[in-house]
């Protein structure tokens, strides 16, 4: 009897650790990592291209990357057709990026998402790039010299955005986050292919606007600029001053710190954004020999960087209150918080809200020094 | 010597001489010395040695003695020489005693039980014409081990004096240490055919009551024919006896044992093994090295967080490995995803198979090294590097991060040198459950080793003791180890009955 329960207790164990927890045994070298992307829509097809890393040899280790091509009704169809030619399941846990066509992206980017988002595999921290050119699949057959494998060069573009700020990074909890919430509209950054020698290499500049889970439009790096110092997301990048107090004097100042409060008021019953933007920058380079160092010449070129900064920001609003009308500067969100009745009243009809809003900026620079040099360049005699 | 006793008494024992308790000697030397020989038969190491008197025939001598158990000089100069020699008025056995023979310990018994007892441990029996006693003369003498630094716990500072064989060079090694009359050894015999000696020894203002009495009542209920080394001891007394886990200790320094009963512990010496037993035993104690205490606080604090580390690596690492590259390699960074998938490209075996595989190679290299002599010993490693490392690796039999794996196993196991047996059970039970349930199965896994440390006892003290605990005295001497003048507790239940070990008198008991 006693024997009888103890062997009836080890095969319980026995059975429960079989059919419970991780059932998923595979070996790493018998996946196909993907690395990036990328998705077109051809023939009422979604065309499924990804990138995949093949690490070869044993002692000495070389990667070579490969670009299989597949199509399907549905993405996730595709992506099982993918293995009729790979041979093997594709792994997508180590995926850096998803590049969007912009076909797909203006006819509406949830179907593609959906799958994204649903699957265990797929990270939500990949980034999401649209593509500029006519297929996404070309920009990764691009050509770089750093890497074999073209997702992590623009993975690698991605994250070294702080330093340029001429696009944003998005990754795709973020868009989805965008995309779902009210008073907000997703973005993304944009790719194009650029020649360079023979070789094609990717290159993101821009930000794509969305309305809803459509694209309609899109902003210069400038513009882009503008964009995130008005969501308080900007971290670094550069602000070309040009021709400062009339002397022809182009003058660049490096972001250090940026600082945005973004403060909804009511008006005679009209909505006003009143947006203060404090950035603390150095000055990085001066493109002639006069001084905007010394105490004078330094309130110059800030009443000019100041003054060039608000312009810009209103620009781009109006720009976008304009053409597209799509709140990207989530400007509902900061309305919602701080004006709740308000919202309340207006949530069905804040795309219209939006376009009529009155926005004011306010910059204000601090010029904290000039890099190792206190002085311009000074030429000889 | 050892070997001597034993050959003696299975010699003895085989030719099924029994003799009975009540027996005595008789009065006639002719038939006192046939008995004995009788008992003796068929044992060529026992000297029987007739003596008469040069002076007086009637005075009629036999010296029984086993030979190799006892001191040649001794016995021609205090016994056979002043036998020979002596002068005597009246013919009595009491007046031999005192008068002619020269040594230190001598009594008189009658038994023949306890006469042949005293013979097969190295005494000498003196029988005599006409009398019904005999004398028993201490002649012990044999060859022993010196004392060397112990092999097995080299150190590079601290005492280089280790443990032999014999229990009473043992005894004096620890008398050196604790000079104190508080220092207390009671001797026992265990082992029904082998008598073998065991001593408790321990400091009475101390150690805890209780556990002396539960010691000495579990040593007394040992049923065995022989003891021939302290382990035998420690599998019959010590708790938790199916546990891999040891709940008793050994060593073969005696500033170990020192350090140990001036904690309050209890140590058990075995006649024959220079391995002294102390108890209770704790989990932490495995982390604790005699060296620690002599070094800078600091560097030994360094060196005790590296061994908790080697536990955590040594039990872990290959476990965790195959978790990882088996069921969650999105958990990898991507660079080492791929240098991982490039090194295993062509490698024919599952990693599971690999690790337990590369697992056992490393136990055999390691079992073959211990056993073979010094010279043979370097070959076997060097084989080992090679053949099993380079070449398996070349050949793509195995993969390399596993051979990594199983050397930074290997290595940190070898810091924890008194737990290598369990460590080795822990690890492949850990590679196995985290083969069929990844991570989740190791830390079932975890949990369920922690359960077992936590649920076991050392004669009553919790194995886990000051280890579940952030008490600021807990922590001295367990994690890090304490300068000594800040260490001012002993470990707590163990040294219960006089707390404070060191610094000023004002330092309350603790509850």
């Amino acid at each position: 009897m006693k024997y009888e329960k103890s062997i009836l207790l080890i095969l319980l164990i026995i059975g429960v650790s079989f059919t419970s927890g991780c059932w998923n045994y595979r070996e790493i070298d018998e996946m196909t990592i993907v690395s990036g992307v990328a998705i077109d829509y051809e023939d009422e097809k979604f065309v499924l291209t990804i990138e995949s890393i093949t690490p070869k040899g044993g002692q000495d280790v070389t990667m070579t990357s490969d670009l299989t091509t597949a199509e399907g009704a549905t993405i996730f169809d595709a992506i099982r057709n993918l293995i009729m030619q790979t041979g093997r399941r594709v792994y997508w846990a180590h995926g850096k990026v998803i590049i969007i066509s912009e076909e797909i992206a203006r006819a509406g980017i949830t179907p593609v998402l959906d799958y994204v988002t649903r699957d265990a595999e797929v990270r939500e921290n990949m980034w999401l790039v649209l593509s500029k050119e006519k297929d996404a699949k070309s920009l990764l057959e691009g050509k770089d010299k750093m890497h074999d494998t073209i997702s992590v060069h623009i993975d690698d573009m991605l994250q070294s955005q702080k330093s340029i700020s001429k696009y944003n990074a998005v990754e795709l909890w973020r868009f989805l986050d965008d995309l779902t919430a009210d008073g907000i509209s997703p973005t993304m950054p944009m790719a194009v292919l650029k020649t360079k020698r023979d070789a094609k290499i990717p290159l993101i500049n821009g930000i794509a606007i969305f309305k809803r889970d459509r694209m309609v439009g899109e902003l210069n790096g400038i513009e882009a600029r503008s964009l995130l110092l008005t969501k308080g997301e900007l971290k670094g990048g550069v602000i070309v001053v040009p021709n400062v107090g009339k002397t022809n004097t182009d003058i660049t100042l490096e972001v250090f710190k940026s600082k945005t409060k973004v403060k909804p008021e009511l008006i005679d019953g009209k909505l006003m954004m009143k947006i203060d933007v404090k950035l603390d920058v150095n000055i990085a380079e001066i493109k002639g020999t006069d001084d905007f160092i010394s105490e004078k010449g330094r309130k110059v070129l800030q009443k000019e960087a100041e003054e060039l900064v608000k312009m810009q920001i209103e620009n781009t609003i109006k720009k976008v209150q304009k053409q597209w009308a799509s709140d990207v500067f989530d400007f509902g969100g900061v309305v919602q918080r701080e004006m709740p009745d308000y919202w309340k009243a207006h949530k069905n009809d804040w795309d219209k809200q939006f376009a009529g809003l009155i926005v004011k900026a306010n910059a204000e620079i601090n010029i904290r020094g000039s890099a190792l040099t206190s002085k311009p360049i000074k030429v000889g005699e | 010597m050892f070997k001597k006793i034993k050959d003696i008494l299975n010699i003895k024992n085989s030719e099924g001489s029994k003799i009975e308790k009540s027996q005595t000697l008789e009065e006639s030397l002719k038939d006192n010395i046939s008995t004995f020989k009788k008992i003796f038969a068929g044992n060529d190491l026992i000297v029987f040695r007739t003596i008469r008197n040069q002076h007086d025939d009637k005075l009629l001598f036999c010296m029984i003695y086993a030979d190799g158990m006892t001191d040649k000089e001794t016995i021609q100069d205090t016994v056979i020489l002043p036998l020979i020699g002596a002068k005597v008025s009246s013919i009595s056995l009491d007046d031999i005693k005192d008068t002619v023979i020269g040594s230190g310990n001598i009594e008189i018994d009658n038994r023949i039980d306890e006469l042949v007892k005293s013979i097969i441990y190295g005494d000498s029996v003196l029988l005599m014409d006409g009398s019904p006693k005999a004398l028993i003369i201490d002649t012990k003498g044999w060859e022993k081990r010196r004392i060397s630094e112990p092999i097995g716990e080299a150190a590079v500072r601290g005492p280089r004096e280790g443990f032999t064989e014999s229990i009473q060079t043992n005894l004096t090694l620890i008398w050196r240490k604790i000079i104190s009359p508080d220092l207390k050894m009671e001797y026992m015999e265990i082992g029904k055919r082998t008598k073998t000696k065991v001593c408790i020894c321990y400091l009475q203002s101390l150690a805890s009551d209780k556990i002396i009495e539960e010691l000495k009542k579990r040593l007394n209920e040992i049923q065995i024919d022989g003891i021939l080394e302290s382990g035998y001891i420690e599998s019959f007394v010590q708790d938790a006896p199916l546990s891999p886990f040891e709940t008793m200790g050994s060593t073969e320094r005696p500033d170990v044992v020192a350090a140990n009963l001036l904690e309050g512990r209890i140590a058990v010496l075995c006649d024959g093994t220079p391995f002294v037993l102390t108890l209770p035993y704790l989990f932490m104690e495995y982390f604790q090295v005699n060296e620690d205490y002599y070094h800078n606080y600091l560097y030994s604090s360094f060196n005790r967080i590296l061994r908790y580390f080697a536990f955590l690596f040594s039990t872990s690492i290959p476990a965790i490995y195959i978790a990882l590259t088996t069921y969650h390699q999105e958990m990898i960074p991507t660079p080492l995803l791929l240098s991982i998938s490039a090194s295993r490209q062509g490698v024919p075996f599952p990693t599971v198979f690999e690790a337990l595989a590369m697992g056992i190679t490393f136990e055999i290299l390691r079992e073959a090294g211990t056993r073979l002599p010094k010279p043979i010993g370097q070959t076997v490693s060097i084989v080992g590097a090679l053949v099993l490392g380079e070449a398996a690796v070349a050949a793509r039999i195995v993969s390399a991060p596993i051979v990594i794996v199983t050397a930074i196993t290997g290595i940190t196991s070898l810091m924890l040198p008194k737990m290598l047996g369990a460590l080795a059970i822990v690890r492949f039970s850990f590679i196995i459950i985290s083969s069929f349930l990844g991570l989740y199965g190791y830390i079932f896994g975890v949990i369920g080793l922690f359960i077992h440390l936590i649920s076991i006892r050392s004669f009553g003290i919790p194995y886990m003791l000051h280890l579940a605990s952030i008490n600021k005295e807990d922590v001295k001497d367990t994690i890090i180890r304490a300068p000594w003048w800040y260490m001012h507790y002993r470990p707590k239940l163990i040294g219960a009955k006089d707390p404070v070990r060191s610094g000023s008198k004002k330092l309350k008991k603790r509850g």
